[in-house]
């Protein structure tokens, strides 16, 4: 795959929330404050991209055979739970506002369905540990538009009268569908026909 | 200790209530038979995880239990995806990255962290149950609706790969016409958004014919008791 298609689908035709349906926990909920929300969305494009690194050399050189490869789950739960962790330890000590934001919930973040799902779907396609970084990457930057969306949405709704079932998560899923058209819209097809 | 059971199934419903485990009910409820399998392999790793939780609750300490949490699921995931890869490769393949992914589901975390950490084993795996089948149950009520006005299908287990057609039943009048968009990734927020808040619709009626029972225990008696046996899903 070339760089810009890589980019494209990790980012936008593929992306890890509104197409995989991945990291779902900490999106009903998305954070108000914008240096908080690109602080967190930085902090997990760069889990992404380490982790997509790493599981990209692990899963395609070490971890292969019929063996060995039952390890993989374990090792790439491992693997971003390390990094995470690290990540946090070192938002801890420069920006601990964020480390509040991120904090709060921590079984979620600490075991993100986006972070490991990422990995995944980095690792089904033949990359090399260079693409594979820069799919995980991409797959932040998709996380990011995300984020920055749903949140954006949800603070103008706030301020709407809206039936009182469909308050809050019912809402957030609603307004998720809508914006999947986009996604779905942005395809393949579409985007080499503009690119060439 | 039956209601460690049957909270599960509407009342604390994980998907439409409790907000756990969103990411598989969105992802694999194109077809029905696919949500019942996923619900079936988180039913079954949410019932050996609370069952050894609550057996080793005592043994292990209080700053291991995250990792040993994580590490014991992620040996359930792997056994789940390698049984589905052996017996039903075709689906396997179907489910995707999903299977895998149990290893982080914020459902099996959160009941194995919150309640069996607390109880023993019998209210534990009660409580598992319970949680799994409700999950399912939400799973396959999803699953049915997209795939119905989806693709006017229903399909059945078991599937065979070598005649696909099998086991998939046609709607009348859906089949010939159906609402593809409800298949793709839009149908699935939509469904799940709008079943959410009919979840809550109905849990605010419940509350509000108890809230009239407690009021008035005469007269509000025998209105609430018909309030509620009007609701198909009370």
């Amino acid at each position: 795959m070339s760089v810009f298609s890589i980019i494209v689908t990790f980012a936008f035709t593929g992306n890890i929330v509104f197409i995989q349906f991945l990291g779902w926990c900490p999106l009903v909920r998305p954070p108000k404050k914008m240096p908080i929300l690109i602080g967190s969305a930085c902090a997990i494009a760069f889990v992404m991209t380490c982790s997509s690194f790493v599981a990209q050399v692990v899963g395609r050189y070490l971890l292969v055979g019929p063996v060995l490869s039952t390890f993989r789950i374990m090792f790439f739960v491992l693997l971003v739970t390390g990094f995470l962790y690290a990540t946090e330890r070192i938002v801890r000590r420069f920006w601990p506002a964020l480390r509040l934001a991120l904090g709060a919930s921590v079984p979620a973040v600490g075991a993100n369905c986006a972070l490991l799902g990422t990995v995944f779907l980095v690792l089904k396609n033949d990359f090399t540990p260079a693409e594979g970084a820069l799919a995980g990457f991409s797959a932040g930057v998709g996380f990011f538009l995300a984020l920055l969306i749903m949140s954006v949405i949800k603070e103008r709704l706030d301020r709407e009268n809206v039936p009182r079932a469909l308050r809050g998560a019912p809402l957030a899923f609603i307004t998720a569908g809508l914006v999947s058209l986009v996604f779905v819209a942005l395809d393949a097809a579409l985007l080499s026909h503009l690119f060439g | 200790m039956l209601k460690d059971f049957t909270k599960g199934l509407i009342r604390r419903n994980p998907v439409f209530i409790v907000l756990v485990g969103l990411c598989p009910a969105l992802a694999v409820t194109v077809q029905f038979a696919n949500a019942l399998v996923l619900g079936a392999c988180v039913l079954g790793a949410l019932l050996f995880m609370s069952l050894f939780v609550s057996l080793l609750r005592n043994f292990i300490p209080a700053n291991f239990r995250v990792p040993a949490v994580l590490l014991m699921l992620t040996a359930l995931a792997t056994a789940a995806d390698q049984l589905l890869k052996a017996l039903a490769p075709a689906l396997s393949a179907r489910l995707g990255i999903y299977v895998p992914l149990i290893a982080v589901n914020c459902l099996i975390l959160g009941r194995a962290g919150t309640f069996a950490f607390a109880h023993a084993p019998g209210r534990s795996v009660l409580d598992a149950l319970g949680m799994g089948t409700g999950f399912t149950l939400a799973l396959g009520l999803i699953a049915l609706v997209r795939e119905m006005v989806g693709s006017g299908t229903i399909t059945l287990l078991p599937i065979s790969a070598a005649d696909p057609s099998a086991g998939v039943v046609a709607v009348p009048g859906l089949s010939e016409v159906p609402v593809a968009v409800i298949a793709g990734p839009v149908g699935a927020f939509l469904t799940i958004g709008f079943l959410m808040g009919l979840f809550n619709a109905l849990r605010a009626a419940r509350e509000k014919a108890k809230a009239a029972r407690a009021a008035s225990p005469e007269a509000g008696e025998g209105k609430g008791r018909a309030e509620a046996e009007g609701e198909p899903e009370a």
